[in-house]
């Protein structure tokens, strides 16, 4: 980071650059420019080239896509191969069996709980207890970090269990699995997964006893919503100003758009042009009662108030998440039996298809459109973090005129502490920051 | 399409000495020579005759610590970028003030690597092995690129001479290691191991 060679804030034009945004996924900048205290512009600068994901995906082959997709998070990988084999399964009529869903919801518990763990303990806990990294924090704090890294370890075994490895798994496919695995297999996992559901509740405990800025801005929330489970793979999507629509609506709802200082698009409300906010804040506040039930009795009786507009709060609903994750994959453990099919069998078919899932981060929306001989002739994949960008900004805008009277390094810390609320993955998106503030 | 399906998991090699020595390849796949870490352990593996364990971790992060678990040492085998010649072969013992963490405010999750995950174990006071590196001098890391040839044979050397590396860690770990030793690019004969 660099400060101008300018005093506080009774400057008219002061400038704070962060180089780049620490402990997010990817790299980016932020820029701000402050005119007499009043904050005049923010932009968050996305300046990794373009992945050009969208383009790659055409002319290939359906069955190729979850791999592909798989290649754009190697934390959340498993959520772009949900939402495209649900879009692709939509695009070809086909109908996976109850055993398939509920292995995939499992695949899915191992995706949050490592996402969620790494999150709250090795890239935001710092944020609250005054570190630079969970390096830092490690020294003072060791019980709490060992804590997360197994937390987050088990997450990773699910996965590679589950998915052929931890990282972009490979046993994905359109129409299920092209391997299941066997119940003496995940029944070996149960224990650990057992210590982590109680390590997950303890989690809440901590995190919801932290100390959290007082910022609770207008929110639109959106998530996946299911009439009875948890948002995880379907399937309408709602807000919490009264949307309510098919994902075939999505496109028509929220529309995205290029702004010059980034190279990741940003997402907005067709109709207003008001952002909107995705990830475990808007699931929970929009779905509380569809926790699991320890999960939910955390949250209720953790001395937060749900629905919460809190953004800080979000590290409290994603340790609710983790307890949600390690129940459901618990119970699904339980009743796991291998199926005779790990794959229902495709008719390829020409079609068009559609589908949100609830990737750690948020809504993750995919549509593709395929010819007669299965080969992929349009894709379009909106990342939740590229959702949240704008609001983001809007979230800045908001919060700069209240910590003016900072120093420049404090200002700048403060700022990365907002983003990163977000758990942003830029990588997704395309990547993430600096800051730089002007001040007149 | 290529599926190196069996990168992430850990395989025993020959019997001998497995639970001593753990061979980790380290790097990304796609991106040139970047790759040579992780294509040396996997034709270590094809040789199917090499002491201990072989890991290749193409997309390690924070669970790089997994890989310092349970081992009494742990040889990794990286791409490096030191300013000397491509295909130049370096055997290292670590720490070195060779290898230094970058600024660990400034990191992102992207950016966590062998010198951070050993600071992390440090702080929290785990046990940590002897470990060692062995690098190759890259030549260039474009995404889609081949291996230059100079680390193509760099790579081809040193899976040939694997057993001679082997058997010079298992010494030095009794008679002790005076410093870094360093290959020239052509230096198929690896004197001095």
């Amino acid at each position: 980071m660099t400060t101008s060679p300018t005093g506080p804030s009774a400057l008219p034009l002061r400038t704070v650059k962060v180089e780049n945004l620490s402990r997010v996924e990817g790299e980016g900048g932020l820029y701000a420019r402050v005119e007499n205290g009043v904050v005049r512009e923010v932009k968050l600068d996305i300046f990794e080239p373009p992945r050009f994901f969208e383009a790659f995906l055409r002319g290939r082959h359906f069955q190729e896509v979850p791999d592909i997709t798989a290649r754009i998070c190697g934390i959340c990988p498993v959520a772009y191969q949900m939402s495209s084999v649900h879009a692709l399964e939509a695009a070809m009529g086909v109908t996976i069996t109850p055993e398939i869903r509920a292995l995939r919801r499992l695949l899915y518990c191992g995706e949050w709980i490592e996402s969620h763990a790494l999150h709250i303990y090795l890239l935001q806990a710092p944020d609250f207890l005054g570190y630079d990294s969970a390096i830092a924090m490690a020294a003072d704090h060791p019980k709490e970090v060992e804590q997360g890294l197994r937390l987050k370890k088990i997450g990773n075994d699910l996965l590679e269990l589950l998915g052929g490895r931890a990282t972009h798994p490979v046993s994905v496919c359109v129409g299920g699995f092209y391997k299941a695995p066997r119940r003496a297999e995940l029944l070996k996992l149960k224990p650990d997964l057992e210590w982590g559901l109680e390590a997950s509740l303890a989690t809440v405990k901590l995190v919801a006893g932290l100390k959290f800025p007082d910022f609770a801005p207008d929110y639109e929330f959106v998530s996946v919503s299911h009439p009875d489970e948890y948002p995880m793979n379907e399937r309408r999507i709602v807000s919490s100003a009264g949307v309510d629509i098919e994902p075939a609506e999505f496109e028509r709802v929220s529309l995205e758009e290029h702004v010059e200082h980034s190279t990741a698009l940003h997402s907005k409300r067709a109709d207003t042009g008001r952002s909107y906010f995705v990830g475990p804040l808007a699931r929970i506040n929009l779905n509380l009662e569809k926790l699991f039930p320890r999960a939910k009795e955390a949250a209720k009786t953790c001395g937060i108030r749900w629905p919460s507009r809190n953004p800080f709060q979000g590290i409290v609903a994603r340790a609710v998440e983790l307890v949600h994750a390690y129940e459901e994959a618990i119970t699904l453990v339980d009743a796991y039996q291998q199926p005779a099919l790990s794959r229902v069998e495709i008719k390829v078919r020409a079609g068009e298809g559609c589908a949100a899932t609830e990737a750690p981060r948020g809504v993750l929306y995919h549509r593709y459109r395929v010819n007669n001989q299965g080969l992929v002739e349009f894709a379009r994949i909106v990342p939740p973090t590229a959702q949240n960008y704008r609001r983001m900004e809007d979230d800045l805008r908001l919060y700069l005129p209240g910590i003016l009277d900072r120093s420049e390094p404090e200002i700048a810390r403060a700022c990365e502490d907002l983003i990163r609320n977000y758990d942003p993955c830029i990588s997704c998106s395309t990547h993430f920051l600096k800051l730089k503030l002007d001040r007149e | 399409m290529n599926r190196p399906a069996s990168q992430s998991k850990v395989e025993r090699g020959a019997a001998k000495a497995a639970a001593s020595l753990r061979v980790v390849g380290l790097g990304n796949p796609v991106a040139g020579d970047d790759s040579v870490g992780l294509e040396i352990v996997n034709r270590l593996r094809a040789r199917g005759d090499c002491e201990g364990e072989l890991v290749s971790l193409p997309q390690a992060g924070v669970g790089l610590m997994d890989a310092l678990e349970n081992v009494e040492a742990v040889l990794f085998i990286d791409a490096v970028s030191s300013g000397s010649p491509a295909g130049t072969l370096h055997l290292v013992p670590l720490p070195s003030g060779e290898v230094a963490p970058r600024a660990l405010a400034t990191l992102s999750s992207h950016g966590w690597g062998l010198a951070e995950t050993l600071k992390l174990m440090e702080a929290l006071g785990r046990a940590i092995p002897r470990l060692a590196l062995l690098g190759v001098e890259l030549g260039t890391v474009e995404p889609g690129a081949a291996r230059s040839p100079a680390v193509e044979a760099a790579m081809e050397t040193l899976v040939e001479r694997f057993p001679a590396v082997y058997a010079f860690l298992a010494a030095a770990e009794k008679t002790g290691w005076a410093g870094p030793l360093r290959f020239p690019p052509g230096d198929t004969s690896l004197a001095g191991l």
